[in-house]
């Protein structure tokens, strides 16, 4: 077929199309649903006993804060991918917040080689808390996936990643108001295997652009 | 100045986001994409035809390969598919010319990938290969060792293999000529064949 046959027979009878709106709407949607969905959760879990106590130390804080702000500006850089145009650049967005998170997991896990904590370590194998750490996760990593799948995909595996490391950053904020223990290694750990088969499985058909 | 011809007049530009900057006047491209994607066919078409020229100059900026124009339907086939991205407030060009870029990257991807696991036949730069049939390394065999071993089968094998593989005859013929049915004569030259294999197999290892 030539081109000017293909372009006849593309614009004979366009369909109308859903125009997708503004990646900072579409992140503050998602924000809006994931965090109604994580509350509902946090509400039926109940919050933490010693949460009036966490919240008086401000490194709980600065996580909190953390995995908030990279929430936010990981599903805001991941959807903004999937927009043909936005800078690659928009990548790097949830980087500062993502290393301060990160910064919070070394800060314990040095006070824990120190001997200056008590319960459960930050590293150890938490595996009671999957079910929870599972059911904090879903809705948000099912929500942005689906977001992200109505993006162009040019970029499918990158904005899985940030989309996944939203959900998690989400999941991991919740999880401090309603666990009793900090299980935010296996909340990242947990979600990156789950981003990683979703990645897989979503850039299956990379050879196939749109 | 039109978007084409800033793309046009723009040949030391260095990527493709400095052909945007230079590229002032596409709001009627945006206008027209608008329309399609309210499904105005008409618009569409205008648009398409408007923009094939563009991506082409963009494609052979950085394709010189027989695929270009290939590269420019696939591009106009994303531009297609993901046309509901497009948002009508913002510049059409750039979102045009990332799509190229994607397309020509994944070009470049697949040709690398074909270079990497595919090996060319011949190469007829240096004229015609060769191509006449392999000769078997064992030569043909000995023509009287395969008489002998047909003279020593049974009657009824013998005719049959000599009157449908040697003589090429029809089913039918052979059954003319020696009165026997086409199953009997089926029958007949399949045994001999096997008998034949076994015994050549047999002369060959003494």
């Amino acid at each position: 077929m030539n081109t000017d046959d293909l372009i006849r027979s593309l614009s004979e009878r366009p369909a109308p199309v859903k125009r997708l709106l503004p990646p900072v709407v579409r992140a503050l949607q998602w924000a809006v649903l994931a965090l109604a969905a994580v509350a509902a959760v946090v509400l039926k879990m109940g919050l933490r006993p010693d949460l009036a106590a966490r919240l008086d130390e401000p490194a709980f804080l600065v996580q909190l804060a953390a995995c908030a702000v990279t929430a936010f500006t990981a599903a805001l850089a991941g959807l903004m991918l999937g927009i043909p145009g936005r800078p690659r650049a928009w990548a790097l967005l949830p980087l500062p917040s993502f290393a301060v998170w990160l910064a919070s997991f070394g800060r314990q896990c040095l006070l824990e080689w120190r001997g200056e904590t008590e319960g459960e370590l930050l590293i150890g194998p938490h595996f009671h808390c999957l079910p929870d750490i599972a059911v904090m996760m879903a809705l948000p990593t099912l929500v942005i996936m689906a977001m992200v799948r109505r993006g162009a995909g040019f970029e499918r595996r990158l904005e899985t990643l940030l989309g996944g490391l939203a959900a998690a950053a989400l999941a991991n904020a919740a999880l401090g108001l309603a666990h009793p223990r900090d299980a935010g290694l296996l909340v990242l750990l947990v979600q990156m295997m789950v981003v990683a088969a979703l990645s897989w499985w979503m850039g299956r058909k990379r050879r196939s652009l749109p | 100045m039109t978007a084409v011809s800033c793309i046009a007049v723009s040949p030391g530009a260095s990527s493709l986001s400095e052909e945007c900057a230079v590229a002032e006047d596409n709001s009627h491209l945006a206008e027209l994409m608008r329309a399609a994607q309210d499904g105005d066919g008409r618009a569409y078409g205008r648009l398409l035809a408007e923009a094939a020229p563009i991506i082409r100059r963009a494609v052979a900026r950085r394709w010189s390969g027989p695929e270009a124009e290939d590269i420019v339907q696939e591009v106009l086939l994303s531009l297609h598919s993901v046309r509901h991205t497009f948002n009508p407030g913002r510049p059409f060009l750039p979102w045009l010319l990332a799509i190229v870029q994607y397309r020509i990257a994944d070009a470049a991807r697949s040709s690398a990938r074909r270079a990497a696991r595919e090996v060319p036949e011949c190469a007829f730069e240096y004229g015609l290969p060769d191509v006449a049939a392999p000769v078997r390394e064992d030569g043909p065999g000995d023509a009287g060792e395969l008489v002998r071993a047909i003279a020593d089968l049974p009657e009824g094998q013998r005719r049959a293999v000599q009157l449908l593989k040697i003589e090429e005859r029809s089913l039918k013929e052979a059954a003319a000529v020696t009165g026997m049915s086409v199953g009997a004569l089926k029958v007949a030259v399949h045994r001999g064949i096997k008998a034949l294999r076994a015994s050549l197999a047999g002369r060959g290892g003494e």
